[in-house]
């Protein structure tokens, strides 16, 4: 039974000339448990929705997303909030580290909404990233690659088990991009996590091949209003 | 992290707005303490700060001007009344006592009465107990040109047993000097009541003063007295007597419904100073909702990552109205300070002019009630920010910023 099943999955919004835009029209997709796929896209393919849809931040129009066997599409706010907390890691282009939080804080909080707290493992995870002496710094304290690496140990603060990476290496630079990029495989690999990532640089997706190209996963051409609704 | 821990952080993340909001709120709150506890305590004090006495026998004129100047030692004199009015009065079955007073004089200001030894032993302080000399002192010769001075006066003046006061006509300042002297042979323990602004000196010190009138001899300023208990409807009988079948005294009686229907004239003004007061409580609150509104950019992202990381939108939804909340108890904890301070001041000019002393701390219900209140009136405002947080899109604002 794979980890992450998507069916039939569409999703249209109403762009704000009013037309009805379809922004996801994807047949089928799945990926095993812990394993790494990492999907190629440009901007405004779809593939941010895509992952929203996964995480349950965004509603598809039609079609089923299963997590574990679980149809996320069937299930309320509420209880999609309870899995996202439980079961997904997020790792995002610009970090979305939380500015008043100290590293260390940020990784508690990334376990907080699971109830599964535990001071000692986020900071043995920041330890795995190499931050081992910045727990107590906040993230402006920290250089872009530095607070990658706290979103990735968040990511994985609350043991998940899929993590989703958009653009996750889009503020870095090369170097600091292929470190990210090997980190977040590596300790995806340590905590027996899956990765879904989605890219549009060719350097980033290299590890991963063969990649898929999501204009292939995708049959819908959104591209013309900017993807994201 | 706990929600308390969180609610905490953000009060912290917006330092600048969460101290400008609970400042306005502590004012607020310490001017709904203090317009309510003094209006409270002032009506307590006038209405049952009898000194243990049912009415006032005066010359005919206002009631409230007779009680405001023979219990509270304010006002002028209406008039006087004949010392035979007071044997009079004394005769009568259901009076247990009647006390004479005298008045027209004066030392630095301070009020001088004279009295029979019978109003020590009538007269109750706040805490009902009698008008005692401290320790060093003794209550006055009623032979003698001696005075008891009353604890408030005796610290302002600066008197000590063994002083010399010159009575000088008149409750100004610049009266013209009695030739008498008297020598202060007791200063009287504190009672929290009006007689500790005054120096008595036996009644007859002011009838014979050197200066006075000849009929002075003959004429008292007022008379308070106490009825027996057991003649519940003496009151009424008097009242008949001297106000409606009498022509030259009234009877001032009871003594705290003559205090209580001064509150009443001017209570439309307590009505327009607790209205001020809750409309600054209600533009403070609004100042919550607009504190928490303006830094709803800010917060946006910060709801966004909370809600990617599985808050769920209630999580989100009371963090920010315990927010509110939060900023409103802050601000109470200063509304008790500024109330402590401001009231502390009232209470000292209150008591040095009028001798009247309001309970600072002593618990009261508007301590719990008004709290309560704007903890929950914060909450309230704090739920329209925190229903706009909800609605947050946070899969467009974490895109936003990715």
């Amino acid at each position: 039974m794979p980890l992450l099943e998507v069916k039939n999955l569409q999703m249209d919004y109403t762009s704000p000339e009013g037309e009805l835009v379809r922004v996801l029209d994807i047949h089928h997709f799945a990926m095993e448990a812990g394993c790494q796929i990492a999907l190629r896209g440009s901007s405004g393919s779809g593939k941010t929705s895509f992952l929203n849809v996964i995480a349950g931040l965004l509603t598809p129009s039609r079609g089923m997303v299963l997590l574990n066997e679980t149809n996320l599409t069937a299930l309320s706010g509420a209880e999609r909030d309870r899995v996202r907390a439980a079961q997904l890691g997020m790792v995002h282009q610009n970090f979305n580290l939380l500015q008043g939080y100290t590293c260390l804080e940020n990784v508690l909080m990334g376990m907080t909404f699971s109830h599964q707290v535990d001071r000692q493992a986020a900071a043995r995870l920041l330890q795995r990233v190499g931050l081992r002496d910045r727990l107590d710094f906040f993230p402006r304290q920290l250089s872009a690659g530095q607070q990658q690496r706290v979103a990735i140990a968040r990511a994985l603060a609350a043991r998940p088990k899929l993590v989703l990476a958009d653009e996750p290496t889009g503020s870095l630079d090369e170097l600091n991009s292929k470190l990210a990029v090997e980190l977040l495989r590596e300790v995806c690999l340590e905590e027996k996590a899956g990765l879904l990532l989605v890219s549009h640089d060719a350097a980033v997706l290299a590890p991963f091949a063969p990649y898929i190209d999501f204009r292939e996963l995708n049959r819908a051409t959104p591209s013309v209003h900017g993807g994201a609704p | 992290m706990t929600l308390l821990q969180i609610v905490a952080r953000s009060l912290r993340q917006h330092l600048i707005s969460t101290l400008i909001c609970a400042f306005s709120i502590a004012l607020a709150g310490g001017l709904l303490l203090t317009v309510w506890v003094t209006q409270q305590q002032t009506k307590r004090a006038f209405t049952g700060l009898d000194g243990g006495y049912d009415a006032v026998l005066g010359a005919r004129g206002s009631k409230l001007q007779l009680v405001l100047n023979a219990v509270f030692h304010l006002e002028e004199s209406p008039g006087n009344l004949k010392v035979n009015d007071w044997q009079e009065i004394q005769k009568h079955p259901a009076v247990a006592r009647a006390i004479p007073l005298a008045m027209g004089d004066s030392f630095q200001g301070q009020r001088i009465i004279g009295t029979s030894l019978g109003y020590f032993e009538a007269t109750q302080s706040a805490g009902g107990r009698m008008l005692r000399p401290t320790a060093n002192g003794r209550l006055f010769d009623p032979t003698a040109r001696e005075a008891v001075v009353g604890s408030l006066a005796a610290r302002k003046l600066g008197l000590i047993p063994g002083s010399i006061i010159h009575p000088m006509h008149g409750l100004g300042r610049e009266g013209q000097e009695h030739e008498e002297e008297y020598v202060v042979v007791g200063v009287l323990e504190p009672s929290n009541t009006p007689a500790d602004r005054v120096i008595w000196i036996p009644l007859e010190g002011i009838q014979l003063m050197g200066g006075h009138s000849a009929e002075a001899e003959h004429e008292l300023s007022a008379v308070l007295v106490r009825l027996k208990a057991d003649s519940p409807t003496a009151g009424f009988l008097l009242d008949r007597q001297y106000n409606r079948e009498g022509t030259k005294l009234t009877w001032a009686w009871p003594i705290g419904r003559v205090m209580a229907q001064l509150f009443d004239k001017v209570g439309w003004f307590d009505l327009v100073l607790r209205l001020v007061a809750w409309l600054v409580v209600l533009v403070s609150i609004a100042s919550i909702t607009a504190g928490i509104y303006n830094s709803m950019e800010q917060r946006r992202r910060d709801v966004a990552i909370l809600r990617m990381l599985g808050a769920g939108r209630g999580f989100i939804f009371t963090s920010v109205t315990l927010e509110a909340s939060a900023i409103a108890a802050l601000g109470m904890v200063g509304a008790f300070a500024f109330y402590g301070v401001v009231l502390t001041v009232i209470r000292t000019v209150l008591q040095r002019e009028v001798g009247i002393a309001l309970e600072v701390w002593t618990l009261q219900s508007i301590f719990i009630w008004a709290p309560a209140t704007m903890l929950a009136l914060a909450a309230l405002a704090g739920m329209l920010p925190a229903w706009n947080a909800c609605r947050v899109d946070v899969a467009r604002t974490l895109s936003s910023t990715s």
